[in-house]
């Protein structure tokens, strides 16, 4: 027998870059306020889950050390920048399946101690020991899509626009500043076709999350945001020929979702999509089916994917805008989700949200379209 | 890891076949990924030509590698899609490259070294 599962506290602290603040520093304030959120006393919580990429050895009992929440069984996760959609996933399937009934889900991630560039591969890895870096791969596939679609970098440009538009509107985001296509394309060439504004920002952040049963759900909020769908698979290791245009694994992923949650693409309100990279948005719209395959850019800038559009992807301004400690991603995708839901999002709010989605898919590794992706439905 | 290169340009690609399900690999491995054999599987040359499927010259990497670089997917006649260095000139989409190879390590790096670098095949005027 398995219960509902929903999600009663969310936290998280502004991204940026601070590197003077610890790991443990930086997470913690996002945890005492989704306890707060939920109005959980903490020593009710029986077991956390925490993800992180870099974070280094025991960092959910370094985080929770810091507020005395200790003494439970708590779980570090990595898995790229699916780390804490990952924990997430596992926090909903043990509380699903009757083993506890409060779970705490920290993400927390500090970029700035590697001191600027791209992201720290695994060496070990084919491609990554002759050279592969993740804004070349998200490269490859723009340049595919381009050559395959049409899409012109002018569309590609306006991903980046547009996130930075929603930005602006999240206090939380580390971009506040909005940009111009003209901006988007003068800025520098990263991997080509990507420049410098069409790149996710390196920064660091933590987010966190208090999920219950339905048992005790209204013990503590009368608005709790349920969720539907969690799914959790890993890439298909391909030798071979690969389709760079369809992001396979976020495909077979969301086919997954939208059978465990009921519902299909048209039922979504937003969406909080991995856009590390601006043609990843574009990519993600598809293998959503919030469009159909090669019609992305033209979906962006009829406006489908913003405010008045038939579905808001990364209202928080997404990880072009908001960032991307990439170990608090998955959390702070599903805070940004919750606060939708419950109507508090202040000025970009989208209007009568009901159904919410949030999506964390990573890791660059040779054979893999990507190594890991979580996808979560939720609904209030 | 790195493939075996000889002196001059020419460069040899040292794959992976599986006598049991015939997959190939590129590099090779001692696993077949498709039918998880261990005992079938055998070290083979791999086509040294294939044509380019998508590429990006990267201005921003760790600093073992000399920049701005050029890095791609080329499809290989038999199946196998290789990753690699390439050199610029000439290079597009759907191009017929074959393998060489040339320096592409930055002064970061231990000791300059030849690797496997694709470049584009010149058509004859």
């Amino acid at each position: 027998m398995t219960t509902g599962v929903s999600v009663i506290g969310a936290g998280m602290v502004p991204f940026g870059k601070f590197p003077e603040r610890s790991l443990a520093d930086l997470a913690w304030p996002a945890v005492k306020q989704a306890l707060n959120d939920a109005g959980v006393d903490p020593r009710r919580v029986q077991a956390a889950f925490c993800g992180t990429a870099f974070g280094g050895m025991m960092s959910g009992q370094r985080i929770l050390g810091r507020i005395g929440l200790t003494g439970i069984p708590i779980t570090n996760m990595e898995n790229a920048c699916s780390a804490s959609s990952t924990a997430l996933h596992h926090a909903v399937s043990s509380v699903r399946s009757g083993q506890y009934d409060i779970v705490l889900v920290i993400g927390v991630e500090k970029l700035t101690k590697f001191g600027g560039g791209t992201l720290p591969l695994e060496e070990e890895d084919w491609e990554v020991s002759n050279g592969m870096v993740m804004p070349a791969l998200y490269a490859m596939r723009a340049q595919r899509y381009m050559h395959e679609f049409g899409l012109t970098e002018r569309q590609l440009a306006l991903v980046s626009v547009k996130n930075r538009r929603h930005g602006l509107l999240n206090p939380d985001a580390q971009m506040r500043k909005e940009t111009t296509v003209e901006e988007v394309l003068a800025s520098r060439p990263i991997a080509e076709p990507l420049t410098l504004f069409q790149c996710c920002p390196a920064g660091d952040g933590a987010a966190a999350l208090i999920i219950c049963s339905d048992k005790v759900a209204p013990q503590f909020r009368t608005d709790p945001v349920r969720i539907l769908a969690s799914d959790l698979t890993s890439g298909k290791y391909t030798p071979g020929f690969r389709d760079l245009t369809t992001p396979e694994i976020t495909r077979r992923g969301a086919a997954e979702a939208w059978e465990h949650a009921g519902i299909g693409p048209d039922a979504v309100d937003l969406a909080e999509v991995h856009d590390a990279f601006s043609i990843a948005e574009l990519l993600y719209y598809e293998a959503f089916d919030f469009c159909a395959h090669g019609e992305a850019g033209a979906f962006l800038e009829q406006g489908h994917s913003t405010f008045g559009g038939k579905v808001v992807v990364n209202p928080s301004g997404g990880l072009l805008a908001k960032g991307h400690p990439i170990g608090a991603t998955g959390a702070a995708q599903a805070v940004e989700v919750v606060r939708q839901l419950r109507g508090e999002a202040g000025e970009r709010q989208v209007e009568g949200a009901r159904i919410g989605l949030s999506h964390a898919t990573g890791g660059g590794i040779a054979g893999f379209d990507h190594g890991a992706c979580s996808i979560h439905i939720y609904a209030r | 890891m790195n493939p075996e290169m000889s002196p001059s340009t020419e460069a040899r690609l040292v794959g992976m076949h599986c006598t049991s399900c015939g997959a190939m690999a590129y590099p090779f491995q001692a696993v077949c990924p498709i039918c998880m054999a261990e005992d079938a599987v055998a070290e083979t040359d791999m086509p040294t030509t294939g044509t380019v499927y998508a590429f990006s010259t990267v201005h921003a990497a760790p600093k073992k590698w000399r920049l701005p670089y050029t890095v791609g997917y080329v499809d290989l006649p038999n199946g196998v899609r290789v990753f690699s260095h390439l050199d610029p000139e000439g290079l597009s989409v759907g191009a017929a490259v074959y393998a060489s190879t040339g320096i592409v390590s930055g002064e970061a790096a231990e000791e300059p070294r030849s690797q496997l670098v694709f470049k584009a095949v010149r058509e004859a005027k």
